[in-house]
């Protein structure tokens, strides 16, 4: 309770001092506090241990359709559907650490970073779903 | 009295009947078993073998022999069972083909396991709790948008905003262990919550590792009632590194409140635990060095050369990011535009690198001070009509205030929940409360260009108001606004505070007392051990000080040591004089 009327306070008093919460996970299971951006659950959701916005991964076998199974690994659309924004700005700048991550996800070659680069506006112009993308890079390599 | 039981119970077993099994800390620790004797913490039946599993570690390790020597896909299902009783001489060897843990192995690739630190945000006090989880780094890898993260968290079943308060402190919500790609921690702190990721390497041998993936594996079958301040993802994350190695006794050195800031001082304090320690900065951080490692030029908006034209169009992607992240996340479709036009353009200079981010290492969030204090000391309160002298003792429960040592701290921030204050008036010998405080929070933000940025603060408690020097003990809230100018070292603002107390009818002054002040005050690290503040303004108030008054103060804080220090605090107003010292010891 007391925590309760401190957040409450304080998300009242603050404003927009708060970042919006919770990333898009690879599409599995609806969360309850997913797609809330309410000041009082971002702020609950940073003073309670980030409760929300979690993707648990079935930590089983469950592919969920985040992961290749065939390489134990995530898949490239799913790290796209995560990182777009990221790998969009690796691939503008022909290197990073999500472009890097994705190459290999994918067994391309690091080399291929630089050509990416040549090919940003074809590539990220005009498509923003996750396979799509994931398609276009897989035809330029 | 039932682990008296217990006790007579292992007793008798390994007196009478030589090799039979015997529960020890490593067998309880693998059940979640509580030290005091009672039920194991996994409230799921199907997780024990036995019936009576939950409530008897005896009875479930008979039962665990029995089952797994004869089943190899329980063997499979409870991997870090099998290998502590094959330890013990329970079991004998198999040659068991488990394809499903088999696969989750392969897919873990464990290399390194390490435990993060989800860290301070300078423009959300709040999150200075932090949160904790761990990283699993895979063999032959160095990029940490293909590792693992292992979380524990609660499963949220509101989305009522007083509910979800309530639940998460009763112990409302089940909280399991997960798995995911660390890159959706990396999106949810670094990003879209903006704080720093402070991962501590652990030192564990082949032979511990293995049980850690095996007891990872059961894990995912255990279900717990999650509780916020006390059974929360610290406390699990330290549960779990004693099941790997029980010397380590994590479990009896927590507080019963957990501050997962506290996790990281118990990490870093065991013997040969962590060897290396990394950073992964904030976006808010990672924005602003882009902005400090532009030119002059670039700076202002007029690019000199076609570097200088790469390098601001890298900074202005990343600023998009920062403040446009969540439309981004959302896919609007004209920021979207906005900043893939930007992004062709950078991507246009190819000739160009991006300049790489350097951060260091230095100030980790396991550096901070303890977070609760008690501290004995005077006050001298000084007024036209009469003196107060008295004898004060103070209790904080947490956890940071700007008098503390800096280092490892949150930046020119401070946050206190629950704190009191006792006095014993030496002239009219007399005990009072002065002070309860429910919570002060207070912060100096940041923005990217580093020039002026918003101070703000709120403070609630019951207090008795010293100005008014009759004894009247009352709820009282206060706020604070205002503009900072900050650097590492230094910290000049002007803010307007404003208060109000209230007090019962009894006392003759106004039940409403209301202050206000306008106030321009400078901090100064000088260093880690002695920060000192200087202010003056000007105050008035509807029952002392009804015109303004100059008031003028100054305050700080020598440390000795992390642990022990001198604060004091002395404020004028006009000719009423207040001096306040306490000798301070943090635990």
């Amino acid at each position: 309770m007391k925590k309760f009327l401190f957040t409450a306070t304080l998300s009242l008093l603050v404003g927009n001092a708060f970042a919006a919460h919770g990333p898009a996970g690879c599409g599995l299971g609806a969360m309850l506090l997913k797609g809330k951006d309410g000041l009082v659950m971002n702020v609950l959701a940073a003073t309670t241990n980030g409760t929300s916005g979690n993707q648990t991964f079935g930590m089983s076998t469950g592919t969920l359709g985040c992961e290749d199974a065939n390489k134990a690994k995530v898949s490239g659309p799913a790290f796209i559907q995560n990182n777009r924004e990221k790998l969009a700005n690796d691939v503008a700048r022909g290197q990073g650490e999500t472009l890097s991550a994705y190459l290999k996800l994918i067994d391309a070659s690091q080399t291929e970073a630089s050509e990416l680069q040549k090919n940003f506006a074809s590539i990220f112009a005009t498509e923003n779903d996750a396979n799509a993308i994931h398609n276009k890079i897989v035809e330029l390599i | 009295m039932k682990f008296i039981s217990l006790l007579l119970c292992i007793l008798f077993n390994s007196t009478l009947l030589g090799a039979s099994p015997q529960v020890d800390r490593q067998w309880l620790n693998l059940y979640r078993y509580q030290l005091d004797g009672s039920d194991s913490l996994v409230t799921n039946d199907s997780f024990f073998f036995h019936p009576e599993g939950r409530h008897n570690p005896l009875l479930e390790m008979k039962e665990a022999i029995k089952v797994l020597s004869k089943d190899s896909k329980a063997r499979c299902k409870y991997p870090a069972r099998t290998i502590y009783l094959q330890k013990k001489g329970h079991l004998k060897s198999f040659n068991d083909n488990c394809p499903d843990y088999n696969y989750f192995k392969r897919k873990l690739n464990l290399e390194s396991i390490w435990i993060v630190f989800a860290s301070y945000y300078v423009n959300n006090p709040s999150s200075a709790f932090g949160h904790t989880l761990f990283k699993i780094k895979g063999k032959n890898n160095n990029n940490d948008f293909l590792e693992w993260g292992v979380n524990f968290a609660a499963q949220p079943t509101t989305d009522n905003a007083f509910f979800y308060a309530l639940l998460g402190l009763v112990g409302g919500f089940k909280g399991n262990f997960s798995l995911l790609p660390y890159f959706i921690k990396i999106a949810e702190y670094n990003d879209s919550e903006t704080r720093d990721l402070w991962e501590y390497q652990l030192d564990f041998n082949e032979e511990e590792k293995e049980l850690f993936q095996a007891h990872l594996w059961e894990m995912d079958k255990a279900l717990f009632d999650y509780y916020y301040l006390s059974e929360n993802c610290s406390y699990h994350l330290l549960y779990f590194l004693d099941t790997i190695r029980p010397s380590l006794n994590f479990i009896e050195k927590m507080p019963y409140f957990v501050l997962p800031s506290e996790t990281l001082l118990l990490v870093n304090q065991a013997d040969d635990l962590v060897t290396e320690i990394n950073q992964r900065p904030s976006q808010f951080k990672r924005v602003q060095k882009r902005y400090q490692n532009l030119s002059k030029s670039a700076k202002e908006g007029n690019p000199q050369n076609e570097q200088d034209k790469a390098d601001l169009l890298d900074y202005k992607i990343d600023l998009m990011d920062l403040e446009k992240g969540s439309a981004l996340r959302r896919k609007e479709e004209k920021v979207v535009k906005e900043k893939r036009s930007l992004q062709a353009k950078r991507a246009s200079y190819y000739n160009y690198p991006t300049k790489p981010l350097s951060f260091s290492n230095e100030g980790g969030p396991h550096l901070i001070h303890p977070p609760r204090y008690f501290s004995f000391g005077y006050d001298h309160f000084s007024f036209e009509e009469k003196d107060f002298n008295a004898i004060t003792f103070d209790y904080r429960f947490s956890f940071h205030e700007y008098d503390d040592p800096a280092l490892g701290a949150p930046d020119w921030s401070q946050l206190m929940l629950g704190s009191f204050k006792l006095a014993y008036d030496t002239d009219r010998k007399n005990l009072q409360v002065r002070k309860f405080t429910l919570f002060k929070a207070e912060a100096n933000t940041a923005n990217i260009h580093e020039t002026a940025a918003l101070t703000w603060g709120a403070s609630a408690g019951a207090r008795d108001n010293i100005r008014t020097q009759a004894y009247d003990f009352g709820p009282y809230v206060r706020s604070l606004v205002g503009i900072n100018w900050r650097s590492s070292k230094n910290l000049f603002r002007v803010v307007l505070p404003f208060e109000m107390d209230y007090s019962s009818p009894s006392v003759k002054n106004n039940r409403f007392k209301y202050s206000g002040d306008l106030l321009l005050e400078a901090m100064r690290n000088f260093s880690s051990h002695l920060r000192l503040r200087v202010g003056l303004g000007t105050t008035m108030d509807n029952y002392r000080h009804r015109k303004p008054k100059l008031l003028a103060h100054l305050k700080g804080q020598l440390n000795f040591s992390k642990t022990a220090g001198i604060r004091f605090k002395t404020q004028l107003i006009d000719e009423d004089l207040q001096a306040q010292t306490q000798i301070l010891y943090s635990f």
